[in-house]
């Protein structure tokens, strides 16, 4: 019994690290704790998901709150978006009983090594330039402005190829309902290579999105019992936590830092996934 | 509110409308209070399990809970609501991330609602449909 207990508070302490990093490089924190579940305490990987779907909720809705007052985040263009993150994860989340973990396995390490290569390549971009808006984007008013505190000035964008990212965010509601992460990797994709999107508004707005994604599959993940009560609460209380000191510090950092955060920490996580789809870990 | 408040302070400086203010402002406020309300009943829930132990029919052991398979702690509103009513951990625990689950789902029938007032009835369209997706995906399973 004192076991239970003891996990809970070590659930607690990692899961504010996962949350700390998670929120700094605009990820739900999930991302980290599946593999902390699964990897370090050999949980059947079904129900590390169902905890992590839940406590991305947290982690985006702490972070969101406070992107959103800062003026960081596109709420419209996130709204629009949701459309296609959504019915991504419904489907996912129906989906998902039929997955092996061995399989879960696998597309947790193929996502997270397609969404490195990206990344990589476009390392350093703070604000695109010269983006012309196309025809969704300027009858649905997706462009805006942001107060930007590293560069001391209010930035304005326009957001262009929206069906290139709304084709992005509904293989993102997908991934985050399968594997448990907010996909926020695709879904900063989506808008800042995708749509062409300032780094800052896409991390923000994808934080905006993460919790409505997740929630549109956690629903199913509850009643299936896949959310169980004493992992998922102390994971989502650490996350929370750790969350909210992350969303400070984002304001305080650039987007080029922001990014070289990011891809270490994927590569390593990566191929420990591999690893152990593979059976050998 | 900081230091570089006067030249990045919200509202008029960024050229934005009253309306994006406040529902910015809105929108941040639904979504602390979710997470609020979610963590302060999670917590209460852990407390009580830290006093309490496992209830019956939940995992009683590290090795159990390690062990455990997916699908096996499946639950309905009945049985939460019995849980409820004689202060099972577990149960306050699983009131607490409904709430969570919830708060996403509030905020968009809160930003319909906006734009319901903005009279911007493409978006109010927009949101309809992500909520119709949420509320399905949710109440879809609990019937079935």
């Amino acid at each position: 019994m004192a076991g239970i207990e003891l996990f809970v508070l070590v659930l607690f302490v990692v899961s504010f690290l996962a949350g700390l990093l998670g929120s700094l490089i605009g990820l739900g924190g999930g991302i980290l704790v599946v593999p902390v579940l699964t990897l370090i305490f050999r949980l059947d990987i079904h129900l590390a998901v169902g905890a992590s779907i839940v406590s991305i909720i947290a982690t985006s809705s702490g972070a969101a709150a406070a992107y959103v007052r800062d003026h960081l985040t596109n709420v419209r263009a996130g709204i629009f978006l949701e459309l296609a993150t959504s019915t991504g994860a419904v489907l996912g989340a129906l989906l998902v009983p039929f997955l092996s973990s061995r399989m879960l396995y696998f597309l947790f390490a193929a996502f997270l090594l397609l969404s490195l290569g990206p990344m990589a390549r476009r390392l350093g971009e703070e604000v695109p330039s010269g983006v012309r808006p196309d025809w969704l984007a300027r009858h649905l008013r997706l462009g805006g402005a942001y107060p930007d505190r590293v560069l001391g000035r209010v930035v304005t964008y326009e957001v262009t190829r929206v069906p290139v990212g709304f084709a992005m965010m509904f293989v993102a509601g997908l991934a985050s309902a399968l594997l448990g992460l907010g996909a926020g990797a695709l879904k900063v994709l989506a808008m800042d290579w995708g749509m062409r999107m300032p780094m800052k508004v896409s991390t923000a707005t994808s934080n905006f999105m993460i919790g409505v994604t997740a929630a549109a599959s956690a629903g199913i993940y509850f009643w299936r019992g896949d959310v169980v009560p004493v992992i998922a609460t102390p994971v989502m209380l650490g996350v929370l936590a750790g969350s909210l000191v992350g969303a400070q510090l984002l304001l305080r950092l650039t987007n080029r830092r922001v990014r070289q955060l990011f891809i270490p920490i994927l590569l390593v996580i990566a191929l420990q996934m591999l690893l152990r789809g593979l059976g050998v870990w | 509110m900081d230091e570089h408040g006067t030249t990045l302070s919200p509202g008029t400086s960024l050229g934005q409308s009253a309306a994006q203010e406040r529902l910015d402002l809105l929108i941040s406020r639904v979504l602390r209070l979710g997470v609020t309300v979610a963590a302060v009943i999670g917590a209460v829930g852990l407390v009580l399990f830290f006093l309490r132990g496992p209830q019956p029919g939940e995992p009683q052991s590290l090795h159990e809970l390690l062990t455990l398979r997916a699908g096996s702690l499946a639950t309905s509103p009945q049985q939460l609501l019995e849980g409820l009513l004689t202060g099972q951990p577990e149960d306050i625990m699983r009131v607490g991330l409904l709430v969570l689950i919830l708060t996403p789902t509030a905020r968009v029938a809160l930003t319909l609602i906006l734009f319901l007032l903005e009279r911007d009835f493409v978006f109010v369209i927009i949101s309809a449909i992500v909520l119709l997706i949420l509320l399905l995906g949710f109440v879809g399973i609990v019937g079935g």
